[in-house]
């Protein structure tokens, strides 16, 4: 009679808990959210978080939800660091993030350490190129940005140069200014000036383009944030230094063309997304992301999408462990995407189109693609 | 076997049902009141809700209004131009929401503004939304949070518009979210927050969240809510369940949400949960533990009560006694030793119905034997003694004089037994009218003798019932241990064999047993087995002895013999398996065959050669009874037989008593027309008035008298004296047994009418004695 007793409650315990047993896949969003600078880490987190609802609508990982925890690294590597040892030991299966090379830069080493995948949306610097390492990334290095900037200066007749760009990401915008910088002289201009400013200060943004307009420059090239560039946008235009204006892929976002109103009409920029696809899978996804946050998809939602849905479709086909899952992803090697297919190469670095961009009557233009 | 329950097991079971039944009593009452509870909360929300909404409508209608005074001011020129900057500064600063204020022209290039000295407020604007909105609409315009390029800061902003002038009022969300929640929400518990309507936080309890831009994560489901008119929902932030109620406001789609934690909705709740689970809890320790106790108290009187049946058990006889604290353990302690009493009193009374014979209070059988085993088992020297003694024709005394009179003479003899012996024998009732001694002897040898002596001296004096002396004699058998047998049941076969035989030799003795009993034992079981088939093996046969006429030699018929031929027993003789057929019962089945037989073969012969030849059938008087009557006449009626060919001869040699008994039938034979005829005349009890009562045909004078006739004078007399007798009566007188001349001539002269005897012819079988007809007599 005891044993029918025992298995009464433990059928009972069973049921209540059975409802319950399936514990969340846990995994986080680590990026600057807050202040200024924020725009590329917002943006990348309405697109992750878009992932996230779209994967738990379908089913969540094997049955189990998807849960990703927001965090504010808030462009410091102190925070960075605090938060990346916190995560480890809390059953964190990914992170996603972070959106810039130096804060990337900061917390590899750990996340090896600790054999814990991260695949960043946004940090492209070459210099955490062909590693092989828990580091992947869907944005290519950056060198391209330098590359393509550089073939379309050429292309616009510009021969000499300024360049500014900013301290605090150096490993994303020196590495860039210096791609830049060789291809330039390689294919016969001239870097006239170059500067440095920095979002943690008070940037005189009149002096450095006053410096660079006197150095001769016909072209300049403002490594910086969306908020910073359209700044330095804004004074151009009231200065009327005539410049060409040439922008990375990093100031690519919705609040360039909202700071920067009509003083960034005509500037050129270099991206790997095609923002006016006509692809239905892109459209349908563009339309939501309208639906959920009243802007247009820029790059670090359209990248911080597809880093969530390549990091969910390692955590269904493996046993989740960081290890099995890198070997999963780059064996697997390509992954669909609402801008087409995605390939890795065997250090998880990725290969894309890149797509040259004049913005046109507040809208970003391709001009060219290669 | 199914397992059986513990009463301890039993109360530690049934000692939790009211903890169970407490349970399920909270949770029915808790169930009801999270229900009010859920209602008094989500209540309580709306009214926070409709306060919120009514606060937050007065602050923007407050600052549409200063708005709508900035706009009034400006295109009015109610000031001079060069004032119109200080104007907006003026108010920038007195405002408790806007923060700074400019006018922008149709192509987003600032006119006016309340910070005039920064360059920021200079730039371009026509990449903002409001600039955008207020191209294609006219109105007062709310934007959603964004991160200002004039200020850095996390900005609302709320627009207007009039002559192509776009009036733009930057509101700092630090002090809008500090004012707002200062002003609304004391409560800690609740979490409120307004989101636009995208669910990005206007403003949030954790502000956090606000400059993050975070989405609300249930916005879908809040949006729902308020599409479907739910005044509220549960929702889950951070794994907590919330109550969540929301207010949509129409003049900008924003949304003003009331988390309230369900750790706050049943904080009173879970107090009181928490109360009662202790009462419970506590209550229930209480009874457990008194119950425990007072269970314990029980189950110990049980063991208690247990370990009284157990020394019961080892010892009936103990008078330990049991007192318990409890009435129902003693009342069922005093039953229990009630019933110890009634089966105590049951054993003895079963013991003495054992051992002891009820009607005499002497040991009995089973008991003596066994004691007689045990004095076997334990005797180192002499021996020991059995002797068998049988009261001689005690049947007899029952059926005339009644069982109650048997057993009153069966007590008086045991009487005088126990009280006229020695007291160191055994003395047993063993059967009916058998008594059984027992002794050991180690030394006198001579005690057997005085002993017998005594067992005689019983009988001298009469037992008298009724009025009349009952004289009693007995058959003693005697054995002895370990001359004899060497144990309990052989010893006393022997002592019955050696009665047996003193009973056989003409009862009112004692015979010391030996072997050759056994042996004669032994012989007579075998005959009694071998009879048993020997009807059915067709063993037996019939020879005729004939009988003559004295004085004419003419055959008168013949004496049927009868003939038992056994395979493995070889010849035996009538003399020696007549009285174990007449015991065994097999007599009557016997008699029958030889009666068919005899009929059978007379009236083959009488009919063969015309003659009235007599079959003379020997019959027991055991076998003189109706059924022999009914088998004598259906065998007459089937071989169509007169019943003058037959005679039946009873002999002389049986109990008078039995003869006695049989006059009733004998007349019914006689009265069939059968003839009657006495053998062995003279050596039996007959008396002449018994001769005078059977109805007689014949008397047949015993060969002992015949073949003494010669050379006895007194069985010459004895022959004269009967043959008077007979010639007296009318009977006919046969002499049997004549097997010399001289007998033959003797008895020729004599009165006897018929002679008999192997002078005349040996008994012949059926062929010969076809032949003996035939030839005639030749002597």
């Amino acid at each position: 009679m005891k044993i029918g007793y025992i298995a009464s409650y433990l059928l009972i315990i069973s049921l209540l808990f059975g409802c319950f047993s399936k514990k969340p896949v846990k995994i986080a969003y680590i990026a600057d959210i807050t202040g200024e600078l924020s725009e590329l880490g917002v943006s990348g987190m309405y697109g992750a978080e878009m992932a996230v609802k779209e994967i738990n609508n379908n089913g969540g990982i094997n049955g189990r939800e998807l849960k990703m925890t927001i965090l504010d690294d808030k462009n410091n590597k102190k925070e960075i660091l605090a938060l990346i040892n916190n995560l480890v030991d809390k059953d964190i299966k990914g992170i996603i993030g972070p959106m810039t090379s130096s804060m990337a830069e900061d917390i590899v080493p750990i996340i090896n350490e600790n054999e814990l995948l991260m695949i960043s949306p946004a940090a492209s610097s070459e210099i955490l190129s062909a590693r092989d390492d828990y580091f992947l990334r869907v944005i290519p290095s950056n060198k391209y940005q330098g590359i393509y900037t550089s073939k379309n200066m050429s292309f616009q007749n510009v021969k000499k140069a300024a360049i500014l760009y900013e301290y605090n990401n150096q490993y994303f915008t020196k590495v860039l200014k210096n791609e830049f910088s060789s291809h330039f002289i390689d294919n016969g201009g001239e870097i006239v000036y170059s500067d440095t400013f920095k979002t943690t200060e008070n940037t005189n943004y009149e002096k450095l383009l006053e410096n660079s307009y006197n150095s001769g420059a016909q072209g300049i090239f403002i490594i910086g944030p969306s908020y910073e560039t359209a700044n330095f946008c804004q004074i151009l235009d009231k200065k009327d230094f005539k410049f060409k204006v040439f922008l990375p892929t990093w100031s690519m976002t919705g609040d360039l063309l909202k700071l920067g109103g009509s003083t960034v009409e005509g500037v050129n920029l270099v991206n790997f997304i095609d923002c006016c696809s006509i692809d239905e899978k892109y459209g349908q996804f563009n339309s939501k992301f309208i639906d959920n946050y009243g802007e247009k998809a820029t790059f670090p939602a359209i990248f911080s999408y597809e880093s969530v849905s390549v990091l969910a479709n390692a955590l269904s086909n493996t046993n989740m462990e960081s290890s099995e899952m890198k070997e999963y992803i780059i064996n697997k090697k390509t992954f669909s995407s609402p801008q087409g297919n995605i390939s890795f190469d065997k250090y998880g670095d990725i290969k894309r189109k890149v797509y040259i961009y004049k913005i046109v009557n507040g809208e970003y233009k391709i001009i060219d693609i290669d | 076997m199914k397992k059986k329950k513990l009463l301890s097991d039993y109360n530690k079971f049934y000692r939790l049902m009211p903890l169970v039944t407490m349970l399920v009593l909270i949770i029915i009452i808790s169930s009801f009141l999270m229900s009010f509870f859920t209602d008094l909360a989500t209540s309580d929300n709306q009214k926070i809700l409709s306060l919120m909404e009514d606060n937050l409508n007065n602050i923007l209608n407050y600052t549409e209004a200063e708005m709508e005074e900035v706009v009034s001011v400006i295109e009015d020129d109610f000031i001079l131009e060069e004032h119109k900057n200080i104007y907006l500064n003026h108010v920038s600063l007195n405002s408790k929401l806007i923060e700074t204020i400019f006018v922008l022209d149709k192509d987003a290039e600032l006119l006016y503004s309340s910070n005039s000295e920064s360059e920021q407020y200079n730039f371009n604007k026509s990449g903002h939304e409001y600039y955008t909105w207020q191209l294609s609409n006219k109105g007062t315009y709310w934007s959603s949070p964004y991160i200002s390029l004039d200020t850095g800061q996390l900005t609302i902003t709320i627009s207007m518009q009039k002559n192509n002038h776009i009036f733009v009022g930057n509101i700092d969300i630090t002090s809008f979210q500090k004012n707002y929640i200062k002003n609304n929400l004391h409560d800690k518990n609740l979490h409120m927050s307004i989101m636009d309507e995208y669910g990005k936080y206007v403003l949030n309890k954790d502000e956090h969240y606000v400059y993050q831009r975070r989405i609300d994560e249930n916005f879908e489901q809040i949006k729902e809510m308020v599409d479907n008119n739910q005044i509220a929902i549960n929702l889950y932030y951070n794994n907590q369940k919330y109550l969540v109620s929301t207010v949509k406001m129409e003049r900008n789609n924003w949304y003003i949400t009331i988390l309230n934690s369900y750790e706050n909705v049943y904080l009173f709740l879970k107090q009181i949960i928490i109360g009662l689970f202790t009462i419970v809890l506590l209550l229930t320790l209480i009874t457990f533990i008194i119950s425990s106790i007072t269970s314990r108290k029980i189950t110990g009187e049980f063991v208690s009560f247990s370990n009284h049946i157990s020394e019961k058990l080892l010892d009936y006889n103990s008078k330990s006694t049991y007192d318990s604290k409890y009435e129902e353990i003693n009342l069922l302690t005093e039953k229990f030793n009630n019933f110890t009493k009634i089966i105590i009193k049951r054993d003895h009374t079963l013991k003495d119905a054992a051992y002891k014979d009820s009607l005499t209070g002497l040991f009995g059988r089973s008991y003596s034997i066994s004691l007689l085993g045990k004095m076997i088992d334990s005797n180192s020297e002499g021996i020991i003694r059995v002797i068998y003694i049988d009261l001689d024709n005690f049947k007899y005394i029952n059926d005339t004089m009644g069982h109650m009179v048997g057993d009153e003479v069966l007590i008086s003899y045991a009487k005088r037994l126990k009280e006229q012996l020695p007291k160191d024998i055994i003395i047993s009732r063993i059967g009916g009218d058998e008594f059984l001694i027992i002794y050991r002897n180690k030394t006198k040898i001579s005690k057997i003798n005085s002993l017998m002596k005594s067992i005689k001296k019983l009988n001298e004096e009469p037992i008298v019932k009724n009025m009349k002396d009952i004289y009693l004699t007995n058959s003693i058998g005697v054995a002895t241990y370990p001359t004899d047998a060497d144990n309990a049941n052989d010893l006393l076969k022997c002592a019955d064999t050696a009665m047996y035989e003193s009973k056989n030799s003409g009862k009112n003795q004692a015979k010391y047993y030996n072997y050759e009993m056994s042996k004669k034992i032994k012989r007579k079981s075998d005959i009694r087995q071998s009879l048993n088939k020997a009807l059915d093996n067709n063993e037996f046969n019939l020879v005729y002895q004939p009988i003559v006429e004295s004085e004419t030699q003419a055959i008168r018929g013949f004496e049927a013999l009868l003939r038992w031929e056994n395979i493995s027993l070889g010849s035996i003789s009538p003399v020696e398996f007549i009285p174990i057929a007449e015991e065994s019962g097999l007599i009557q089945e016997i008699g029958e065959w030889v009666c068919s037989r005899a009929i059978g073969d007379i009236k083959y012969i009488n009919n063969k050669y015309n003659k009235e030849y007599i079959v003379s059938i020997n019959v027991s008087p055991v076998q003189l009874k109706n059924r022999l009557l009914k088998h004598l006449k259906k065998e007459l009626k089937v071989n169509k037989c007169k019943s003058s060919y037959i005679e039946m001869e009873i002999t002389e040699g049986v109990d008078v008593y039995m003869l006695e008994d049989s006059i009733d039938i004998l007349n019914k034979l006689k009265n069939l027309g059968i003839k009657i005829s006495m053998d062995d005349f003279g050596t039996g009890f007959s008396s002449l008035s018994y001769i005078n009562k059977l109805p007689l045909n014949t008397i047949k004078i015993d060969k002992y008298f015949v073949q003494n006739s010669e050379i006895s004078e007194f069985s010459r007399r004895i022959i004269s004296t009967v043959e008077s007798i007979a010639y007296s009566l009318e009977l006919d007188i046969i002499a049997e047994g004549i097997e010399t001349k001289e007998q033959h001539q003797y008895f020729t002269k004599s009165k006897c009418n018929f002679l008999q005897g192997y002078y005349i012819s040996k008994p012949l079988n059926i062929k010969d004695t076809e032949l003996f007809i035939q030839k005639g007599v030749q002597k």
